[in-house]
């Protein structure tokens, strides 16, 4: 039945899995670990792009991912989100093992994984795990998950949250134990009402079933978990705020160092991550490192939720392999751009914060960390926000900074009074009020907040105007001139 | 030190110790103000003794009489018994 | 000099008057210094220093001798690191880094003359100023700014900003603190004073982004005896001093180095003169004594220099009218007076805001006229022998490594604000006990009322309370005495029992003597320390015919005594008085004032007195003069030798003198009696605002009192 190595429960386990699925009917081809013979397969059914050249030679498509390799298999809701359909799911089937393998084993897994943290910094997941103190000196760790999903274009998490609540409940279990963390505490944003009341509904149900709590799953630990709700702020989001904010003060960024990990909530040892982070967790372990890594080019590991929405036929959220490029991504499962590929006019590929790219870039782009970042951009939270030619692109810029603006938490400099400025500029420029200098200037202002503030909203309000600057600045001087033109005419 | 040996004190409106915390020379003033204080308060308690302490200050003792005369003697150097010598010399010596 | 040298000149005024000479003292020792095991070597623009582990960058960079901007930054209080002005290259890293936020590691290298930090300051500079109204002109903060000295020096040269400036409601903070919040940078070194050194909760940021408004939110007073205090912080003319707004600019002011004196601590303070005329006081630092702060009351209550001020002698004439008179005559006067009283029947009390100087004048005529009797005010009975017996032995540092405190008749909280200071930082930094017998009033820090009657203090010095154990265990426990506990009838046999209690209980143990006594005036111990007490033939059989008071208000004088009032405010004394010889106040005269520890520090004086006024010692030469029994001195140094004559520790200003602790000896010849069961201990100060003749003559003083009142109803 069970034998002594990891690996061999993995298999006993993928076993449990395809019982599971085939009750289900889904069609479930059998579990696979890494086989050139399925890369061939894959090639065989999908024309060959080309890889972005950053990468390793061995050419090979990302994309098309089957129904098999999942994570999230109701990210719809079509089934029944809490205990019983989660356990037919295949969630909390024997966590007590995995708990019971130890921390250091299921860091090593994380780290062997190559999964980058979800919540938009990309940092590597097992090796930001291994930060926490072996050995406590007196306090206690805390995992606090990061549900305060504000950046403008996401919406995995929450389809997480009351889809599938019970993964990133029993994530939360399985990476507490990595950490040696005492507790959880689940930050979610107070607009999420819904997705709360079903994360605490399926609390409550594992916690009568045992799953948390004392002697949680039966290993003799005791975790549990806990859930905090915002109250509609964005600086919240940045792990710093969201633990002053937890802690019951206003919700201003801390300085690092000291980094979390030494001084966090209530001054001890703290991991904020992301829910997708957490909620992968079991599931990597379960089918192992090697199958999770077996996505994605190398370094940028793994499945991903993608939200689509803006100018496409079929916005949605969809998981799929990461690298896999942005044309098919738009194309297969959104039914394409408003009018055709040609008529795309730039993609904001992760979230408002990073900068957009235009169609010549996005035609052949990857859609992982390493390929965005080298275009000038970044994957974020991966929230494809698609415009097409009808866009006025620069009224669409302003909008963002009158949202970084707004959410400012006001205590450094650059940031409280930056974004305000340059919101005023971009309010101008959508009229084309203004005069050329200006655009210099907004130029200049943007890099005066980038990397001078206490937390990355001074960059993250920065980019995107950076990104308008360096791909419409035509389209800019052309709008001054023929404002100052026509007022010419007018006077 | 008895009392008795104290009663001309009464002749003094005020006497005044200075020393220093540590030197050498000014153990002896020390000491004497450490056994004798409780003595020559009991002989007279209504005259001020005041003790005025500073670093590196050498020892003095001063005796104010009346209508403001004082005399002044120095301790520098003399251990308890010698200070006691000078406090009855002063105490005895009050200027008509 | 060059307009910048001026500029950089006067910014470092500026920081010195702010940051004190710590910095400059710390340069002078780091050029000596050799690599200590404790220190980590860092290059700051090339330059290696060794700086003590785990400091911040800007340590090293001002060790190094280099000026790093700041607004947010104050070596007084917590890091903020939200100006972004510190800005600082660190080579390795991939940006600028705040230095007054970041730990030094071993071998960084710091630079800050290269564009980048050369940029980011500039950026810094104009988002400050974009939002800042164009207030200069009318700014009570112009010509001692940090941001127009900043701007000046690392900002850019030109504005680009051409949208609608910001503008913030002003908030109402009491009488004291005048707010123009639109001028605000946001800091927050004024939140972060009330919340971490004045202890009141009452400032701090409401609203997010610029929207954020530094204020009370619910339009309260900030209550604290320590609210001037973010006057200084404030880097710009968003709070500034009421009392003193559009009355003057800073360089039209001439600073004079002084000693408040309306508490015991002997605050350092400048008094800025322009002319002659007191403009305002502000504090001079002093780590010893006051750090960087002082009290309202020391701030606020110069406008009462020039209200009901005795600027001419004056006579009683047979109608019972004072009258105006000359020096001659009036002295002439009083000395004939003296002359014809026997001595035993004069009284000479020193007020307890005078010099050491003009109190051993006065002490030394009235022993040479034959009069003994010398009293303090209010201290009539309290022994002046043993220094220890009313000092503060353990030196207002020292507070700071207590670990347990037992106030006894005392609310340090108004008896002295800045004490208070470092008995909040012992507990909350340091983990201090603090019990009381006596007030029960919040101190701005938890602590435990015990009660408030002498058969509370009876339980502990009998050793039967429960806290004697935690005093027992303590390393170093603390007793603080009120003053007001010094002037009960029967101070001597509590003061007994409580240096018994001292003894047993480990308070006084081998170098750490916890005995205190904190007094509540400036002139009070230097009284006691000269020995202005009754000398032996000094009784109350005979009754007073004369009393000579010296600025005392409050004074023993029967019915048909004649009363000479020597001081300089018209108030309660001076209303007995049957000659006024009028004095100079604290500010007009140079003088040594003994502070609570038994440091003597000088007073300079900024002025001269008012009107036909002289200095007191002066008063008292004279009028030895016209008595017959000429004093023997002329100058100012020769009576400084005089005072040095009568205790060596006025020779060593600025000093504390280890005292002796007697042991037991000091009371032992005091008759057991039993304390007055019946006067519950309370504290000398009813009224912060108003404790002596210069503060209750004080007109924001008393708005000061009408808001707390309003506050409290």
């Amino acid at each position: 039945m069970f034998t002594r190595t990891g690996r061999g429960l993995l298999r006993t386990l993928s076993t449990a899995n395809r019982v599971v699925a085939r009750e289900n009917g889904d069609k479930l081809s059998a579990i696979r670990t890494f086989r050139s013979s399925e890369i061939s397969k894959i090639r065989a059914l999908t024309p060959v792009s080309r890889a972005y050249a950053s990468v390793e030679a061995p050419e090979r498509t990302h994309g098309n991912l089957s129904d098999a390799d999942r994570i999230f298999t109701n990210l719809y809701g079509r089934h029944d989100p809490f205990l019983k359909g989660a356990m037919a799911r295949g969630d909390w089937y024997e966590t007590k093992k995995l708990v019971e393998l130890g921390a250091d084993w299921i860091v090593n897994e994380m780290k062997a994984s190559g999964l980058r943290g979800r919540g938009g910094a990309g940092f590597p997941s097992g090796l930001k795990w291994s930060f926490m103190p072996k050995v406590s000196d007196g306090r206690p760790s805390y995992l606090v998950v990061n549900a305060d999903e504000s950046e403008p274009g996401t919406c995995k998490d929450r389809e997480i949250m009351r889809h599938d609540p019970h993964k990133l409940l029993e994530g939360c279990l399985i990476a507490g134990t990595a950490m040696r963390a005492r507790a959880a505490y689940i930050y979610i944003r107070g607009e999420y009402v819904n997705e709360r009341l079903a994360l605490e509904r399926a609390l409550a149900e594992a916690y009568a079933a045992g799953f948390l709590g004392k002697d949680a799953c039966g290993t003799g630990l005791d975790f549990d978990v806990n859930i905090h709700y915002g109250a509609g702020a964005y600086i919240c989001g940045e792990e710093t705020a969201l633990i002053e904010s937890l802690e019951g003060k206003q919700g201003k960024p801390r300085l690092k160092p000291p980094f979390p990990a030494n001084v966090g909530l209530y001054g001890c040892p703290t991991t904020v991550t992301n829910v997708e982070t957490v909620a992968v967790a079991p599931t990597i372990l379960r089918r192992g490192p090697e199958w999770f890594a077996s996505f994605g080019r190398k370094n940028n590991a793994g499945t991903k939720l993608f939200c689509i929405s803006g100018h496409v036929n079929n916005p949605c959220t969809v998981e799929e392999e990461m690298s896999i490029p942005l044309k098919d991504l738009i194309e297969k499962h959104c039914g394409g751009v408003r009018g055709g590929w040609d008529n795309l006019l730039a993609v904001i590929p992760g979230g408002s914060s990073v900068p957009m790219i235009t169609k010549d870039v996005c035609d052949d782009v990857l859609m992982d960390f390493d390929a965005l970042k080298g275009v000038g951009s970044g994957l974020g939270t991966a929230a494809v926000i698609v415009m097409d030619k009808s866009t006025d692109v620069v009224d669409a810029i302003a909008r963002l900074s009158y949202f970084y603006k707004h959410e400012s938490c006001g205590q450094c400099t650059p940031c409280r009074e930056g974004t305000s400025w340059i919101y005023n500029i971009m309010k101008r420029l959508v009229k084309g009020d203004a005069r050329l200098e200006e655009v210099e200037m907004l130029q200049e202002i943007t890099k005066q907040i980038e990397g001078h503030t206490i937390c990355a909203l001074g960059d993250a309000a920065a980019w995107p105007v950076q990104g308008l600057l360096k791909n419409f600045s035509p389209l800019i001087r052309e709008r001054i001139t023929a404002s100052s033109d026509a007022k010419k005419i007018a006077a | 030190m008895s009392k008795a040996a104290f009663t001309g004190l009464k002749a003094v409106q005020e006497l005044r110790f200075h020393l220093c915390q540590t030197s050498k020379g000014s153990e002896g003033v020390r000491n004497f103000l450490m056994s004798s204080y409780k003595t020559l308060k009991a002989a007279s308690p209504s005259t001020p003794v005041l003790i005025r302490e500073s670093s590196g200050a050498e020892g003095k003792l001063y005796a104010r009489y009346d209508m403001g005369v004082e005399k002044c003697v120095k301790l520098e150097g003399l251990d308890a018994k010698g200070v006691e010598k000078c406090l009855q010399d002063l105490v005895s010596s009050v200027p008509k | 000099m060059t307009r910048l040298a001026v500029a950089r000149k006067a910014s470092r005024e500026a920081y010195k008057t702010l940051f004190g000479a710590r910095a400059g003292a710390m340069r002078a020792m780091s050029a000596e210094a050799a690599p200590n095991p404790d220190t980590v070597p860092v290059t700051v623009n090339g330059q290696e220093v060794h700086v003590p582990k785990g400091v911040t960058v800007l340590y090293a960079c001002e060790q190094a001798g280099v000026d790093v901007p700041r607004f947010c930054y104050h070596h007084k209080l917590s890091i903020a690191g939200n100006c972004r002005m510190c800005l600082v290259e660190v080579e390795k890293s991939p940006k600028p880094v705040a230095s007054c936020a970041m730990p030094v590691m071993p071998g960084m290298n710091i630079k800050t003359t290269t564009d980048l930090v050369k940029k980011a300051r500039e950026g810094v500079m104009e988002f400050l100023l974009i939002n800042h109204p164009l207030d200069c002109p009318i700014c009570d903060q112009g010509g001692e700014c940090e941001l127009q000295d900043q701007s000046y020096i690392f900002g850019s040269d030109r504005s680009r900003f051409t949208e609608y400036k910001r503008a913030v409601e002003d908030k109402e903070l009491g009488p004291l603190v005048k707010t123009v919040m639109t001028r605000c940078i946001h800091c927050t070194r004024c939140v972060r004073f009330s919340t971490e050194i004045a202890g009141v909760q009452d400032m701090g940021i409401t609203g997010r982004g610029n929207q954020a408004e530094v204020g009370t939110y619910i339009s309260k007073l900030l209550a604290s005896e320590l609210s001037g205090n973010v006057i200084d912080l404030c880097p710009v003319g968003a709070l500034t001093s009421k009392p003193f707004a559009f009355t003057a600019r800073s360089w039209e002011l001439e600073g004079t180095p002084s000693i408040d004196v309306t508490d015991g601590l002997g605050s350092n303070i400048r008094v800025d003169t322009r002319g002659n005329e007191v403009m305002r006081i502000v504090p001079r630092a002093n780590e010893e004594v006051n750090e960087e702060w002082i009290s309202d009351k020391a701030r606020f209550s110069y406008d009462a220099l020039k209200r009901q001020r005795l600027d001419r002698p004056m006579v009683r004439g047979s109608d019972g009218k004072l009258q105006e008179t000359s020096w001659e005559f009036a002295l002439d006067y009083v000395a004939e007076k003296l002359k014809a009283t026997e001595p035993d029947a004069i009284r000479a009390v020193a007020g307890k805001l005078c010099d050491a100087e003009s109190m051993i004048s006065l002490k030394d005529m009235m022993n040479k006229l034959g009069a003994s009797h010398t009293t303090p005010e209010g201290m009539a009975n309290v022994s002046a022998d043993v220094r220890s017996s009313y000092l503060f032995n353990s030196n207002l540092v020292g507070v700071e490594d207590a670990d347990y405190v037992l106030l006894i008749g005392t609310n340090p909280r108004t008896e002295a604000p800045v004490l208070n200071v470092r008995l909040r930082r012992a507990v909350i930094a340091g983990g201090a006990t603090v019990t009381s017998v006596g007030p029960n009033a919040d101190l701005s820090y938890p602590s435990t009322h015990l009660g408030d009657t002498t058969a509370t203090l009876e339980e502990i010095t009998s050793g039967k309370h429960a806290v004697c154990e935690a005093i027992k265990a303590a390393n170093n426990p603390m007793v603080i005495v009120g003053s007001e506990l010094l002037r009960r009838a029967d101070s001597k046999i509590l003061l007994k029992k409580i240096h018994a209690m001292c003894d047993e209980l480990g308070v006084v143990k081998g170098d750490w003597n916890g005995f205190n006594v904190l007094h509540d005036a400036g002139g009070t111990v230097g009284a006691l320390d000269i020995g202005f007490v009754p000398g032996t033939s000094a009784s109350n059989d005979v009754p007073a015919k004369l009393v000579y008071s010296l600025g005392a208000e409050e004074f023993d004088a029967p019915a048909g005594a004649f009363i000479v009032y020597q001081g300089h405010h018209g108030a309660q004394g001076a209303s007995k008085a049957d000659v006024i010889l009028p004095g100079a106040a604290y500010t007009e005269k140079t003088g040594t004032y003994v502070n609570t520890e038994g440091r003597a520090q000088v007073a300079v004086a900024s002025m001269g007195p008012v009107g036909q006024a002289k200095e007191d010692w002066r008063i008292l030469r004279a009028l030895s003069e016209f008595a017959g029994v000429p004093l023997p001195y002329n100058t100012h140094e020769q009576v400084h030798r005089r005072l040095a004559e009568v205790a060596p520790h006025f020779a060593k200003l600025n000093e504390v003198e280890a005292t002796l602790w007697m042991n037991g000896a000091t009371y032992a010849h005091e008759k057991a009696r039993k304390a007055d069961a019946s006067i519950p201990f309370k504290s000398s100060v009813e009224n912060f605002f108003m404790t002596d003749v210069i503060s209750k003559t004080s007109a924001t003083m008393a708005k000061c009192t009408e808001a707390r009142n309003e506050m409290n109803a």
